[in-house]
């Protein structure tokens, strides 16, 4: 590493980190590309989704050949990073992050980072790292837009500190209603990945405090102070609103797409042999190591093999649990 | 009392696509009250995402006012 700022000394500390990255959407796919050629020796990947062709204009780890064969986003980027620097070990995880599972992928890794889309996992990672003492960092990118902010507690705020009440699912515009456009989601990745490296190295003088905002579109950026909430219920009071309540089944909106993701309640093992040829009678099935695919009779789903499934063209998620209902009834 | 109002990003549009707007304010309002009026009034509730107050995010916005004020309004940084 020839920047002086990082060295040899930061390299081996960089090969020694352990990131996890939560959402491997815009955001996740330009992290964890940085990353992994920066030498960040464990890198997990967590998303949900898998690769569509609409996934395809800022989504940088994915190919048409990826969308084509309905791949999980993890092991798509996993098989794409991995050429990229043999020597960073990676873990592609295709999972919901929720209050049931969230701790296990955090407490073992020295940073976690924000790729997601949606406000609810972004309060459970805050509160997850909080009660782990590991630091984060937030992004989000939204039209033109995008922010970021390293959360790193202490005396420093976090994110409920930022942001105190988690806006309603469906209360906020999304990427599917307004869209965005690639430049913000490189500016915003870059800060988090240059914040990422300062962290990691231990270059703590040089790690922002700030919330840093910018619109490619508007010809804005800005760096806000922030103020720490000293009533702040999660890192004032240690309270876990959102890690503590029981995981029960739930249904959630994919951002990009017009999509429901339904999550059974209890610990499930789909049977793909058994659910496949009932679902053959009726539609057509595609059957891979990652998942069971469906389309007929109106209905268009992917079954993955811890249960949980994708339902697409519903209107919204009590739809999406009938579809689950009456087609995969695990 | 007058009070600088920049609209960010895509709140711009419920400003007449202007940036910055200067409103006639009630002595000793404060930041809070004067959101809950112009989100009744432009109704950006969706897309609004916090405020700041001379170039500061406070706790929270029960921040009264002063003459020459300027206060940022930014929208929600959702996606991924």
């Amino acid at each position: 590493m020839t920047f002086e700022q990082i060295g040899a000394e930061g390299q081996e500390k960089l090969a020694a980190s352990r990131v996890c990255i939560i959402g491997a959407g815009a955001l996740g796919c330009l992290i964890a590309n940085d990353l992994c050629r920066a030498g960040v020796g464990f890198l997990r990947l967590i998303d949900r989704d898998v690769v569509e062709t609409v996934n395809l204009q800022r989504q940088i780890l994915f190919t048409e050949d990826d969308a084509r064969e309905g791949l999980p986003k993890v092991e798509a980027a996993y098989e794409k990073l991995r050429h990229a620097n043999s020597s960073v070990t990676i873990e592609p995880v295709t999972a919901d992050v929720n209050s049931s599972n969230i701790e296990k992928y955090i407490a073992d890794v020295d940073l976690v980072i924000d790729g997601t889309d949606n406000f609810e996992t972004r309060f459970l990672i805050n509160e997850a790292c909080h009660k782990h003492g590991v630091r984060w960092i937030y992004g989000g990118v939204l039209m033109s837009g995008g922010a970021t902010m390293n959360v790193l507690y202490g005396d420093a705020p976090c994110f409920r500190c930022f942001m105190p009440e988690m806006p309603a699912p469906g209360s906020y515009p999304t990427c599917s209603t307004v869209g965005v456009i690639n430049p913000i989601t490189g500016v915003i990745a870059a800060y988090e990945s240059a914040e990422a490296l300062k962290i990691l190295t231990g270059a703590d003088d040089m790690v922002s405090r700030s919330y840093i905002a910018a619109d490619v579109w508007e010809n804005m950026f800005e760096f806000i102070e922030v103020e720490k909430n000293p009533d702040c219920p999660v890192c004032v009071h240690g309270r876990y609103e959102l890690l503590d309540r029981p995981a029960g089944s739930y249904q959630t909106s994919l951002c990009g797409h017009d999509a429901w993701q339904v999550v059974p309640g209890a610990s499930v093992k789909a049977d793909f042999d058994s659910l496949g040829p009932r679902l053959e009678k009726i539609g057509a099935v595609r059957l891979t190591k990652f998942s069971l695919g469906f389309e007929g009779q109106g209905v268009k789903f992917k079954l993955f093999p811890d249960g949980r499934a994708i339902i697409e063209g519903v209107k919204d998620g009590e739809a999406a649990r009938v579809v689950y209902g009456e087609y995969i009834g695990l | 009392m007058k009070v600088n109002f920049e609209f960010v990003g895509m709140l711009r549009k419920f400003n007449n696509w202007q940036n910055r707007s200067t409103f006639e304010l009630p002595d000793g309002c404060t930041a809070k009250e004067a959101m809950a009026k112009f989100e009744a009034e432009a109704g950006f509730a969706k897309e609004f995402g916090f405020i700041t107050i001379g170039g500061k995010k406070h706790a929270d916005n029960d921040v009264t006012l002063k003459d020459g004020d300027t206060v940022k309004i930014f929208p929600k940084s959702f996606g991924g």
